[in-house]
């Protein structure tokens, strides 16, 4: 299971990127109880009044095949 | 002349006593197991129920249940473990029970078999030959027989089920209570290493995720609760079902997102334009997901 967060400018350009991977290999599965909550704090060039915020949520149980779970877009107002 | 025929006399009586060995050498074995793969393929062929249990049967058939030595979009995944790796072979005939500690939940009916009945399924791993192998499955007989019993071992002559049923075609069904507890599922889903071969083997383990990380916090329902409602044998989710499976994990994993964009002065004068993505995962399965 893969956790993808990606946040672009309003002129496409990507601002940032970052993964979380939920693995039983290392036990970091998501628990029954046990909800996983992540923070991202993501640095925005000066002046941009708006991004755009994409989260996926991707999983994997066999080999190259990907199934789509979540798919939530956000617009995020830079208010000062 | 007289030396070719000779050669054809001898050869005869040759070619006779090889092809009896196989009978001789593994055919029997122990006492009542099975001596051939077609006879392990009938003695839990599943259609013999369809005619007047056809739900069941149609909801079965679509299930991982009905060909777990086929992965996804028909793929034989055992011919990878008998070309490489501690239970690899160099030609089929060499292969025993001893290469597929995987039967163990993947085919639990072998080990009622000789040893030449896993050379002949190890032949047709490695052929690649799709319509034996998916008649090798986990079958009405494989749960309501083989698995339905922990204490002892299940009668031959019988089915079992969740309540009896004297003057059931064919065989009697037996109440077993075993079917409608966890630990049958158990049987199977793992709990960890199976260290009892000689190669240990280890695959799925949900079932430890169960005990130990869903029934201490409070869980309460069964595997069958959630996978068998309505004794539904589908036993979803079918990965072989796309759209299905993306909408049922959607629901098994809400998911929730807020966000906040906001600039700070980090000193004076100094603007720090930030974006902050937090973000949620339920899991309102009965063990961890992905299991492994
Ligand atoms: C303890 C029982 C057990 C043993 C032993 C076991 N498996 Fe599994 N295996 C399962 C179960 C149950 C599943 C499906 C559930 C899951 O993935 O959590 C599964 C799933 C799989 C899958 C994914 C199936 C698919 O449709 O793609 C593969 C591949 C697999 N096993 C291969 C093997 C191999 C190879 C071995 C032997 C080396 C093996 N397993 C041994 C129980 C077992
Ligand atoms: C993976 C194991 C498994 C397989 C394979 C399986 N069953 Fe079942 N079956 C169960 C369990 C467990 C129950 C009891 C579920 C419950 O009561 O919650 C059940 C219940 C039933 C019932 C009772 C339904 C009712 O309405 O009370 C029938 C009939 C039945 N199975 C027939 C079949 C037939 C026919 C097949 C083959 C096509 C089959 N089963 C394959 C596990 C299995
Ligand atoms: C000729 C029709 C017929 C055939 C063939 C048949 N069954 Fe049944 N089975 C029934 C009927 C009818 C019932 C329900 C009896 C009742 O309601 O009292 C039943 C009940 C059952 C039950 C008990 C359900 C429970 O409540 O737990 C199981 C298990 C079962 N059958 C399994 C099988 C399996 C496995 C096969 C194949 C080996 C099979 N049956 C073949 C007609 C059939
Ligand atoms: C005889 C062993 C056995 C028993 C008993 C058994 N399973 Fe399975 N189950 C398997 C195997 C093996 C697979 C994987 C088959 C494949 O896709 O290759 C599987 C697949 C599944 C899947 C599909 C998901 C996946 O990863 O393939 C579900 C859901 C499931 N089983 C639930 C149950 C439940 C619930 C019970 C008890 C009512 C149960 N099973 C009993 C062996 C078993
Ligand atoms: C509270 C309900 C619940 C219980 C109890 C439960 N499950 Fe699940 N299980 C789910 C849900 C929800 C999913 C997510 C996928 C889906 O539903 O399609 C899932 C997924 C699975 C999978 C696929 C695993 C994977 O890694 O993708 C298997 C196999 C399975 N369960 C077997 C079992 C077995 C065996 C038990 C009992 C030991 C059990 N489940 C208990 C709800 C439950």
């Amino acid at each position: 299971m893969v956790l993808d967060v990606t946040a672009t400018a309003p002129d496409g350009k990507k601002l940032f990127e970052a993964s979380k991977f939920y693995m039983p290999q290392r036990d970091t599965s998501i628990q029954p109880f046990r909800p996983k909550e992540e923070t991202f704090e993501i640095p925005i060039p000066p002046g941009t009044k708006e991004v755009n915020v994409a989260v996926r949520l991707t999983y994997q149980p066999r080999p190259g095949n990907v199934y789509s779970v979540h798919s939530i877009d956000r617009k995020v107002a830079i208010s000062p | 002349m007289l030396q070719k025929r000779l050669s054809f006399i001898l050869i005869l009586p040759t070619a006779l006593i090889l092809s009896l060995a196989p009978l001789y050498l593994f055919g029997e074995g122990k006492k009542g197991e099975i001596g051939s793969l077609k006879e392990l393929i009938d003695r839990y062929d599943s259609s013999r129920c369809k005619e007047c249990h056809g739900e069941i049967y149609a909801q079965w058939e679509k299930s991982h249940h009905a060909r777990p030595l086929m992965g996804l979009d028909g793929w034989i995944f055992m011919s990878l473990y008998l070309k490489e790796g501690v239970l690899s072979v160099k030609s089929p005939g060499q292969a025993t029970k001893a290469n597929f500690p995987c039967a163990k939940c993947h085919l639990p009916q072998l080990f009622k078999a000789t040893d030449s009945v896993a050379a002949e399924l190890a032949a047709a791993v490695l052929r690649d030959d799709k319509k034996t192998v998916s008649r090798l499955n986990i079958g009405c007989l494989v749960c309501h027989q083989e698995k339905a019993v922990v204490h002892g071992r299940p009668e031959k002559t019988a089915i079992y089920g969740t309540r009896e049923v004297k003057d059931h075609e064919g065989l009697p069904v037996k109440k077993s209570p075993l079917l409608k507890d966890p630990l049958f599922c158990g049987q199977c889903h793992g709990l960890g290493p199976n260290l009892e071969f000689e190669n240990p083997v280890q695959c799925a383990t949900l079932y430890g995720s169960y005990l130990h990380a869903y029934l201490p916090n409070g869980g309460s329902r069964t595997c069958q609760d959630c996978h068998m409602p309505g004794k539904d044998h589908t036993s979803l989710p079918n990965f072989n079902d796309r759209a299905g499976t993306s909408a049922h994990l959607r629901e098994a994993l809400p998911l929730e997102v807020e966000t906040l964009g906001y600039v700070f002065q980090f000193e004076p004068g100094k603007y720090h334009p930030l974006a902050v993505v937090k973000t949620r995962i339920t899991n309102k399965a009965g063990h961890r997901i992905p299991d492994g």
